[in-house]
């Protein structure tokens, strides 16, 4: 019987003893932890001070390093933006050659010559024009000059001698004025190509 | 003579709770005297940099943490800039052939 209060007796001893040691080990840890979070506050503290003191240089240092990253970064997506829409361009442009060389079947290119010198007539309102274009388009000219003559209501019309060096498309010249509208495939291309950047680069979803 | 061996088991007993209780005391105390040092050390050192950084002088070793930090920053924002431009490089061709035919048509006199 006694050596079995002994034993309790022992055995809660003990059990206090641990429960001490685990309790100063709890409390330490969480002096630590305070300490620690004190000088993470104190350093923060320090440093909000040093920059409010030596805060434009740190800031004239910050501003010269990433302000050329940033600056660097906007230059590489325009970069990347313009050799997205210059393989737009490239592409269009071989559709032109295509059409001006009869290989799109979608489009009569004699028709489309005619429109353009009516194009040409409605912005400059004159009696009398020579047109030029290149060789090949001065031959479908030839070919068509009554109906050239016949769009433009029965208006004096000369075809220029010399071939224009352009992929397509008129240069119309009044005789009285001399005043000219480039309507060639590029003139066109470089102009739609403007207009149509934003709603391009949209459609790419490159903006 | 068992009454004699109970006092005396008694008394090793409340011993060692007394000396669990000074081990747990010391514990206590070299964690807050650790702690004491710690916040001492660093309210030293505070204290060093906001009068070097008052008198300008350990300027280079300021400006030098703030160049760390801002190249860090630039080479996040490269990162950034880089992967946007692969991204923009990325169009599929077919894209890029349905945009060219837009601008084709807006090229012919309508």
């Amino acid at each position: 019987m006694s050596k079995e209060l002994d034993s309790k007796l022992i055995e809660k001893i003990v059990e206090q003893r641990n429960q001490f040691l685990v309790e100063a080990k709890e409390r330490a840890e969480r002096i630590t932890a305070k300490a620690e979070e004190e000088r993470n506050r104190i350093v923060e503290q320090t440093n909000k001070s040093i920059e409010g003191i030596v805060g434009s240089e740190l800031r004239a240092v910050h501003d010269r390093i990433v302000g050329k990253a940033q600056l660097e970064g906007r230059k590489r997506l325009l970069e990347a933006r313009m050799e997205v829409l210059d393989a737009v361009k490239t592409q269009a442009l071989q559709e032109l050659k295509s059409l001006a060389t009869g290989k799109r079947e979608d489009t009569d290119y004699s028709e489309m010559l005619i429109k353009l010198i009516v194009e040409a007539d409605e912005a400059m309102r004159e009696d009398e024009y020579v047109i030029t274009a290149n060789k090949r388009d001065l031959g479908h000219l030839k070919k068509s000059l009554d109906k050239v003559k016949e769009a433009l209501n029965g208006k004096k019309v000369k075809l220029g001698e010399a071939p224009a060096d352009t992929l397509g498309g008129v240069i119309v010249t009044t005789v009285k004025e001399a005043k000219t509208m480039e309507n060639t495939l590029e003139t066109r291309l470089e102009t739609a190509n403007s207009r149509l950047q934003t709603e391009i680069a949209q459609m790419l979803g490159v903006i | 003579m068992e009454m004699k061996n109970i006092l005396s088991l008694s008394g090793r007993l409340q011993r060692l709770l007394a000396k669990a209780e000074e081990e747990a005391e010391g514990i206590i105390k070299e964690a807050q005297d650790k702690a004491d040092e710690t916040v001492r050390v660093a309210k030293e050192e505070a204290e060093k940099r906001l009068i070097r950084a008052q008198y300008r002088t350990g300027l280079d070793e300021f400006l030098k943490d703030a160049e760390d930090e801002a190249r860090k920053e630039a080479k996040r924002i490269e990162k950034e800039y880089a992967a946007k431009a692969k991204e923009i490089k990325a169009v599929p061709r077919g894209k890029i052939v349905e945009a060219a035919e837009l601008l084709f048509k807006e090229v012919l006199p309508q």
